[in-house]
């Protein structure tokens, strides 16, 4: 992948500090989380770290091919997280699309694609995907491009229930329903503070999503 | 006070799927659907502007090429902006795409929708004239083919059509209830009037004497098949053998069916459904043969062109089934803007 080196290592440093964040998550809240909630984490902190490799090739710590045989095995267990929500949610079809791990699926299958795609375009000896090289004009580019798409309007639906996402971080766990807009929230009753705030985790896979848009797009 | 309860479910965490309910955030409604889909074309045109490719000279070249054929006063400006952006390329094309990076989160954070929106009518309107050339229009060779009258101005006039303002929402009750999307910011006759010059104009450029010249279609779709992958060509090189010496016969027969769109927008909802499916098939077939998406598959594309935002527009126009629900104003925790 080329693209200009300053830029690369600023979003690989956004990306390591996302990852640092989601590692956070799944530390402090590891008393409260669901299973999937901590998979979910785990697998978006090495998502951070894989990107943040990718954009900066002494960075990368695996191999390509490890790379991605775990973000297959990531999209197995999103997979089986989207087959287990969509049994479990059919009687409210309709109602709750964004009850979904479909965004977390096709985000690692994108993290297989571009390891394998990049490699397929500049074969050789292992020398990781990281940028700053030449344009790495990568297979199925078509697919790409879809899943850059996918990511750009991944990262638009966040943005656009990140105020929701605000009210419903201000709301104190598992109280009762309370008015939006009313008195402020007691945050020191709430576990994990600021660091479990839905919010900043909607803005840190923000952030993710335009990075990886950004990757994908340099694999064309 | 807003009435919304909003009761917490989780922690929030990326796994976490039922970290809010319906009741806290409402589906996004038609017209904010359309702004979203507004805001996903602009991150990409940043994500595209932010290729390595406009870090170098050659951007400023690209800029250049937009001066040629256009009066002076149109061109000189061009011209001083081409040569400041090839001498700062870098911290030039960072900030472009920064702003448009800015415009589509803007346009996606529902508190600063407006602010957004009114930006990226300005910022439209100056890559229009400095980027495009005013999309080639007083060039003679504007073609919608090749994107005429220009992607920038669809995004100006999409940022106005989706203006989250209900138009004679004044008028209470009483106010007739928007046919379409479109109308709801400007109001219909405004809206349709809009429509018709948009598609009158480009019935007007495909018969422009450089556009009908017998190989004319023929040598603009065959020029983009370089560089695209082998399907993408073949569906150009197939288009151009199709309409090669044939250029007045392809030039009457698109405008002839871009004057049937335009006059669509006064058509009673039936007729007007169709000729918006003929204008959603044209855009569409005229970007991915015409456009070759954008040439985004061939690396160094600036953005997707004018086939998405086509479709945007007839999806803007699209007549509605009922009445269409006014919904709150800007700002709003529900679903319209």
């Amino acid at each position: 992948m080329g693209g200009p080196s300053w830029l690369a290592g600023i979003l690989a440093a956004i990306m390591i500090a996302t990852a640092a964040y989601c590692a956070s998550r799944v530390v402090i809240a590891r008393g409260h989380q669901r299973g999937a909630e901590r998979g979910a984490n785990l697998v978006l902190t090495v998502m951070g770290v894989a990107m943040a490799g990718m954009l900066v090739s002494w960075l990368n710590p695996l191999p390509d091919r490890l790379w991605a045989g775990m973000f297959a095995g990531g999209m197995a267990w999103f997979g089986w997280q989207a087959w287990r929500a969509r049994r479990t949610a059919a009687p409210e079809r309709g109602r709750a699309p964004h009850r979904h791990p479909l965004p977390h699926l096709v985000m690692c299958g994108a993290m297989v694609y571009m390891p394998l795609a990049v490699r397929a375009a500049r074969p050789g000896p292992e020398t990781g995907i990281a940028m700053g090289g030449s344009a790495a004009g990568g297979r199925f580019p078509l697919l790409a491009l879809m899943l850059a798409v996918f990511m750009v309007g991944y990262v638009m639906w966040q943005a656009d229930r990140l105020p929701a996402l605000a009210r419903a971080g201000a709301a104190p766990t598992g109280g009762p329903a309370v008015p939006a807009g009313g008195d402020g929230p007691d945050r020191s009753a709430r576990p994990g503070g600021w660091v479990l705030s839905p919010t900043l985790a909607a803005c840190c896979q923000i952030a993710m999503g335009v990075t990886m848009g950004y990757m994908l797009i340099l694999t064309l | 006070m807003s009435e919304i309860a909003v009761t917490q479910r989780g922690t929030g965490a990326p796994g976490d799927y039922r970290a809010i309910t319906p009741a806290e955030w409402a589906a996004p409604d038609a017209r904010r659907r359309l702004q979203l889909a507004l805001g996903a074309l602009w991150l990409l045109d940043a994500i595209l502007q932010y290729q390595p490719v406009m870090f170098s000279r050659a951007f400023g070249q690209m800029l250049a090429a937009a001066a040629a054929g256009n009066p002076d006063l149109v061109s000189r400006p061009i011209i001083w902006d081409a040569r400041l952006v090839g001498q700062h390329p870098v911290v030039l094309n960072a900030a472009f795409a920064t702003i448009q990076l800015l415009l589509a989160l803007g346009i996606a954070w529902r508190p600063t929708v407006k602010a957004a929106l009114g930006a990226s009518v300005v910022w439209s309107l100056g890559v229009w004239w400095f980027g495009e050339g005013l999309g080639g229009v007083l060039t003679g060779t504007a073609s919608p083919v090749s994107g005429a009258p220009g992607a920038a101005v669809l995004y100006a006039l999409l940022a106005v059509l989706l203006w989250p303002r209900e138009r004679g929402a004044a008028g209470g009750a009483s106010a007739a209830p928007a046919p379409f999307i479109a109308a709801r910011a400007v109001g219909a006759p405004a809206a349709r009037a809009v429509w018709l010059i948009l598609w009158a104009s480009l019935a007007y450029f495909a018969l422009l004497p450089a556009n009908r010249a017998p190989q004319a279609v023929h040598d603009m779709l065959s020029s983009l098949t370089s560089g695209e992958p082998s399907w993408l060509a073949a569906i150009g090189q197939h288009g151009a053998a199709l309409v090669a010496h044939q250029g007045l016969a392809a030039s009457v027969v698109l405008a002839g069916l871009l004057a049937l769109i335009a006059a669509g927008g006064y058509l009673p909802p039936p007729a007007a459904r169709l000729a918006l499916a003929v204008a959603m098939v044209v855009a569409t077939a005229i970007w991915v043969a015409g456009q070759a998406l954008g040439g985004i598959l061939a690396g160094g594309g600036t953005d997707p062109d004018t086939g998405p935002l086509l479709v945007l527009l007839v999806l803007a126009f699209w007549p509605a089934r009922g009445p269409m629900r006014r919904e709150r104003s800007a700002g709003g925790p529900r679903g319209g803007q």
